[in-house]
C-alpha cells in the first residue's frame, strides 16, 4: 500500500485527531458545533491537564453510547443512545490563550507557542474582512476548542451540554465561554446559492494540506483549525443580478461550472461566461477543471472570489499555493429584521500562515471583501461588503497523544509538583 | 525585448546587447535540451498569438531552510553571511528575492529587496559603467563608489577596455563566489541577484522544462490530472527544486498551461517582479498600522504605467521615516505577534510574480497524453535539508546559539 493510499483508506487519520473528513468519498458529518472552554482563573497546569483528560475520555465513551448519568439503562434504551451518538467525533485545540502569560499565573503551558497562533486583531481581524460593529469582544479566542461533528444535531449539541455536566459535576476548572452552531446542506451550497463549503483539494494531496511539522515539535502531525463565524449580508447580496453574482464568486450559479471568461453586452456590462457543465461526454480535462477550475486569462474572472482564494491553483505540495482543507458550517441565527445567518468558516491546514497570507495578500483576499475587482471598471460589479467577522480564532489541534491530544505541553513541573 | 522594469537605463548598444543575451540564453536552453530551434510550447518572445497575460506568484521567504529547519532557524541563516563569503553569498535566498538587512546599534534600520537579474546587470556594466557607477553609488548612499570595487582589476574608462572586459570585471567582483564586492555582498549595498540560482539562465531552464502537458492517473480517485510539482520535479533533471516557494508553483502552473495546449512565452519587459507586500500585518509599538510610505518602491513600472495594472517592481527598501524615530525592529507582525528582528520576515510579506504571456486554449493541443510513470522520492531527500543542516551547523559554528 503507498503512502496516499494509507492515508485514503476508511478511517485512517495517522495522527491527526478525528473530525476532519479527509478521506476519498468521506463527507463532512452535517452537525456542527463548537464549544470553547477557559481556564479558570488561578488554575493550575495540573488542574487543566486533568480537566481536559476527563472531557476527553467522557467524550469517547460517549460517542460509544455511554451517557454518564444514564449508567444502567435497559438495554434498549442504551442501544438508543448509542445509535443517537453514533458517528459523533470530537476534536481538541489549543488557542492563543491558552499560551498568553499575562491572562494565567501560573503559566499553563511550558511548550513554544505555534509562531502564527496569534490572537486575531481588536482593530480588525483581516484588511478586507472586518468585525462586526458593536462587537467589542471577540467571542472566538479562549484557551481550549472542542469540536463537535456528527450525524444528527442532538447529538452535538447533547455534547456540548454534557462537558458543560461534567465541569459541574467535578468542579473541573475550566468554564465555557462561547458556543457556536452549524450544519452543513446535502445539496453542497450554502447561503449564497452557490456550490460553497467543499474541499476541492485531491484526496490523494489532502494529507500534505493538513498535517503540521515539527515546528514546534510537539505539534509534528498534528493541524491547525482556523474558524472565522462569518455572517452573510444576504439581503445586499440579494440586490445583485445573477450575472453580478457569478462575477464576484466565479461560477456559474446553477450548474456550478467555473467561469472562463466575460463578454460585454450592448450597454457594457460584464456579463459572466461558463465552461458547459460535465456530461456524459466531458474528457479527463472538462471534469478536472469543474472540480478545480484552473487559472484563467479573464482579468475580472481573476478575481473572484474563487480565484482570489486559491489564486495560484496549485497542489498543496507547492506551499506557496496557499492551499487550505476547508470544512465549512452554515449557521442561522435569527429571521427578524434582517436575517442574522452566515458559515463557520472551519479549515484545517498545516500552517496557519497560508491564511495570514490569504487573507492579507492584496490580488488575494487582502484588498476585497468577498470577490471581484478593487477598483470596478465600467460594466464591472461594484465592490459590496457582503462578509463580516462575528468571532473568530486560531487552534492547534495537536496530534493524538498517549493521554489526549496535547497533553504533554502542559507545564510538567507545576503539574507534578 | 525592453529591458527589466521598464527601465531606461540602457545605451542603444547596451539595448541591443541584452535582447541578445536573452535570445542567447534561450538557445542554449533548447540547446541543452536538444531541441534545434524551437520548443513545442514555450516561444522564445511574445507574438501576436500569446495575447493574454497571466502571472505566477509566491511569496519571498525561502521555504527549504524553514521546513528542513525550524521558522526561527532559518531567519537567522538566511541573514548570515559566512565571514570571507566562502562563496555563500545569500546561498540560500533562493526564490527570486534576496535582501540585505541594514542594521546599526539600536536594531535593523531597513531592510533592502531586489529582483534584478544578475544577467541585466552584466550587460548594464558592460555597455554603460558611468551609469552603473552611478545607480551602485546611490544604493549604497554614497555620492560615488571607487570603480575598482565594481570592477575588480579593470578600468571601466578605459579606452582599451571592451564591453567583454568589463562585464566579466563586474562579474568578478560583484558576482563573484570568493572575494565579493562590499557593493553587493550587503556590507555596503545590495545591487542585484547573485544566488547561483537567481539567474535568467535558470528560469528559462525551469519554463522550458516544466512547460509539458504530462499527466498522471490519481493514485487514489483514478482520474487523469496533470502532475504535482512532487511528481514533476523528479522528472526534470534538475531544472527545479522541490521545497521552495518558488519553483514548484512555476512548476505546477506552466505544466497546466500545456495541458490547456497553450503557447507560452516571457512578458516584456522580462523580468521577476515584486508585485505586492502585506504591509497591514505590521503595527507600530503603538499598535498603529504602519504607513505605506515606509515601503519604497523602485527600478519598475507602478500600476498606472502597465497595460494590465500589474506593477512591475524589482527593488524595495523597507524603512521607518526618520521622524517616526523607529526601526525596522520596532515593529510588530501581527501574524506572529513577534517583533521584525531578521530580514527574512520582511521577505515573508513579499509577494514576488512572473508575468507570462500565453495563446487562448487548444493552439497547440496536446493530444492524447499517457499517464506518466512517477518517481517515488521523500520529502526530506527531493528538498536536500541535508545541505541546509550543514549550513546551519556552519552557522552555529561560527556565530553560536
Amino acid at each position: 500500500m503507498t503512502e496516499a493510499e494509507r492515508h485514503d483508506s476508511p478511517g485512517y487519520t495517522g495522527r491527526l485527531q478525528r473530525g476532519i473528513a479527509f478521506q476519498r468519498g468521506r463527507r463532512a458529518a452535517p452537525c456542527y458545533r463548537l464549544l470553547l472552554l477557559n481556564a479558570a482563573t488561578g488554575a493550575t497546569p495540573e488542574a487543566i491537564h486533568d480537566g481536559v483528560l476527563a472531557i476527553d475520555e467522557m467524550l469517547q465513551r460517549l460517542a460509544a453510547g455511554e451517557v454518564r448519568e444514564l449508567a444502567g439503562q435497559p438495554a434498549d434504551r442504551a442501544a438508543a443512545s448509542a445509535e443517537l451518538f453514533a458517528g459523533l467525533e470530537h476534536l481538541v485545540g489549543f488557542g492563543r490563550r491558552l499560551f498568553d502569560a499575562d491572562v494565567h499565573d501560573p503559566m499553563l503551558i511550558d511548550a513554544p507557542r505555534p509562531d502564527y497562533l496569534a490572537y486575531l486583531p481588536a482593530d480588525g481581524p483581516f484588511p478586507a474582512l472586518r468585525w462586526e460593529q458593536d462587537r467589542g469582544v471577540n467571542p472566538g479566542e479562549a484557551d481550549i476548542a472542542l469540536q463537535f461533528t456528527g450525524d444528527r444535531q442532538a447529538a452535538v449539541n447533547c455534547a456540548a451540554v454534557e462537558v458543560w455536566k461534567l465541569l459541574m459535576d467535578e468542579a473541573l476548572p475550566l468554564e465555557p465561554v462561547a458556543s457556536f452552531d452549524g450544519f452543513s446542506r446535502h445539496d453542497g451550497r450554502g447561503w449564497l446559492e452557490f456550490h460553497d463549503g467543499v474541499s476541492n483539494i485531491e484526496s490523494s494531496e489532502r494529507h500534505a494540506a493538513l498535517e503540521a511539522r515539527a515546528d514546534p515539535p510537539w505539534m509534528a502531525g498534528g493541524t491547525y483549525m482556523a474558524f472565522l463565524r462569518l455572517t452573510v449580508d444576504l439581503a445586499v447580496w440579494r440586490t445583485l443580478s445573477r450575472g453580478e453574482q457569478e462575477l464576484l464568486v466565479g461560477r456559474d450559479k446553477l450548474s456550478g461550472a467555473a467561469l472562463v471568461g466575460t463578454r460585454h453586452d450592448g450597454s457594457g456590462a460584464a456579463i459572466p461566461v461558463a465552461a458547459p457543465p460535465p456530461g456524459e461526454h466531458t474528457d479527463n480535462r472538462g471534469l478536472a477543471d469543474f472540480i478545480d477550475p484552473p487559472q484563467t486569462t479573464d482579468p475580472l474572472v481573476e478575481t473572484s472570489h474563487v480565484h482570489r482564494a486559491n489564486q495560484v491553483r496549485g497542489s498543496p505540495a507547492a506551499a506557496a499555493a496557499l492551499r487550505m482543507f476547508r470544512q465549512g458550517y452554515e449557521f442561522l441565527e435569527d429571521l427578524v429584521g434582517r436575517p442574522r445567518l452566515g458559515l463557520n468558516f472551519v479549515s484545517f491546514q498545516r500552517d496557519l500562515a497560508v491564511v495570514h497570507h490569504v487573507l492579507h495578500l492584496p490580488g488575494w483576499l487582502g484588498d476585497v471583501n468577498f470577490g471581484g475587482p478593487t477598483q470596478a471598471g465600467p460594466g464591472d460589479p461594484q465592490p459590496i461588503r457582503l462578509v463580516s467577522v462575528a468571532a473568530g480564532g486560531f487552534y492547534a489541534v495537536p496530534p493524538v497523544g498517549a493521554h489526549f491530544p496535547g497533553a504533554e505541553i502542559f507545564a510538567r513541573e507545576r503539574r507534578d509538583g | 525585448m525592453n529591458e527589466p522594469g521598464g527601465l531606461d537605463e540602457l545605451s542603444a548598444a547596451g539595448r541591443a546587447a541584452w535582447t541578445r543575451r536573452v535570445e542567447e540564453c534561450i538557445a542554449e536552453v533548447l540547446t541543452d535540451l536538444g531541441l534545434d530551434s524551437h520548443h513545442r510550447f514555450v516561444l522564445a518572445a511574445p507574438d501576436t498569438r500569446t495575447r493574454h497575460r497571466t502571472a505566477v506568484d509566491w511569496p519571498g521567504l525561502p521555504l527549504r531552510p524553514v521546513e528542513c529547519l525550524t521558522r526561527h532557524q532559518a531567519l537567522a541563516l538566511l541573514d548570515w553571511t559566512p565571514s570571507g563569503g566562502e562563496g555563500r553569498i545569500r546561498r540560500l535566498q533562493e526564490e527570486y528575492v534576496e535582501w540585505r538587512v541594514v542594521r546599526d546599534d539600536v536594531g535593523i534600520r531597513r531592510v533592502e529587496l531586489t529582483t534584478e537579474l544578475s544577467d541585466y546587470w552584466r550587460v548594464l556594466a558592460a555597455f554603460d559603467p558611468q551609469r552603473t557607477l552611478d545607480l551602485v553609488a546611490s544604493f549604497a548612499g554614497q555620492p560615488s563608489v571607487d570603480p575598482q570595487a565594481v570592477y575588480r582589476g579593470c578600468d571601466p574608462f578605459s579606452s582599451s577596455s571592451t564591453p567583454e572586459e568589463r562585464e566579466a570585471a563586474f562579474a568578478g567582483a560583484m558576482l563573484t563566489d570568493g572575494e565579493s564586492s562590499p557593493y553587493n555582498d550587503g556590507r555596503a549595498a545590495i545591487t542585484c541577484m547573485a544566488q547561483w540560482s537567481n539567474t535568467l539562465r535558470a528560469l528559462a531552464q525551469l519554463v522550458f522544462v516544466a512547460t509539458n502537458p504530462r499527466v498522471a492517473q490519481d493514485p487514489l480517485s483514478g482520474r487523469i490530472r496533470c502532475l504535482t510539482c512532487d511528481e514533476a520535479i523528479p522528472l526534470m533533471d534538475g531544472a527545479a527544486q522541490a521545497g521552495r516557494a518558488s519553483d514548484p508553483v512555476l512548476v505546477e502552473r506552466l505544466g497546466r498551461l500545456a495541458y490547456e495546449g497553450r503557447l507560452v512565452a516571457f512578458d516584456d519587459p522580462l523580468g521577476v517582479y515584486i508585485q505586492s507586500v502585506e504591509s497591514t500585518r505590521l503595527r507600530t509599538p503603538d499598535d498603529e498600522p504602519v504607513p505605506g510610505d515606509w515601503f519604497t518602491f523602485e527600478r519598475g513600472l507602478a500600476p498606472s504605467q502597465t497595460t494590465d495594472g500589474r506593477p512591475r517592481w524589482q527593488r524595495l527598501t523597507f524603512e521607518p521615516s526618520a521622524d517616526s524615530g523607529l526601526r525596522v525592529s520596532d515593529l510588530l507582525d501581527l501574524a506572529t505577534e513577534q517583533p521584525i528582528g531578521h530580514g527574512g520576515q520582511v521577505a515573508d510579506l513579499v509577494q514576488v510574480a512572473l508575468v507570462l504571456r500565453v495563446s487562448d486554449t487548444d493552439v497547440e493541443p496536446p493530444g492524447t497524453l499517457e499517464p506518466t510513470e512517477l518517481a517515488q522520492a521523500g520529502a526530506e531527500d527531493a528538498r536536500r535539508c541535508p545541505d541546509i543542516r550543514r549550513e546551519w551547523d556552519d552557522y552555529l559554528a561560527q556565530v553560536g546559539q
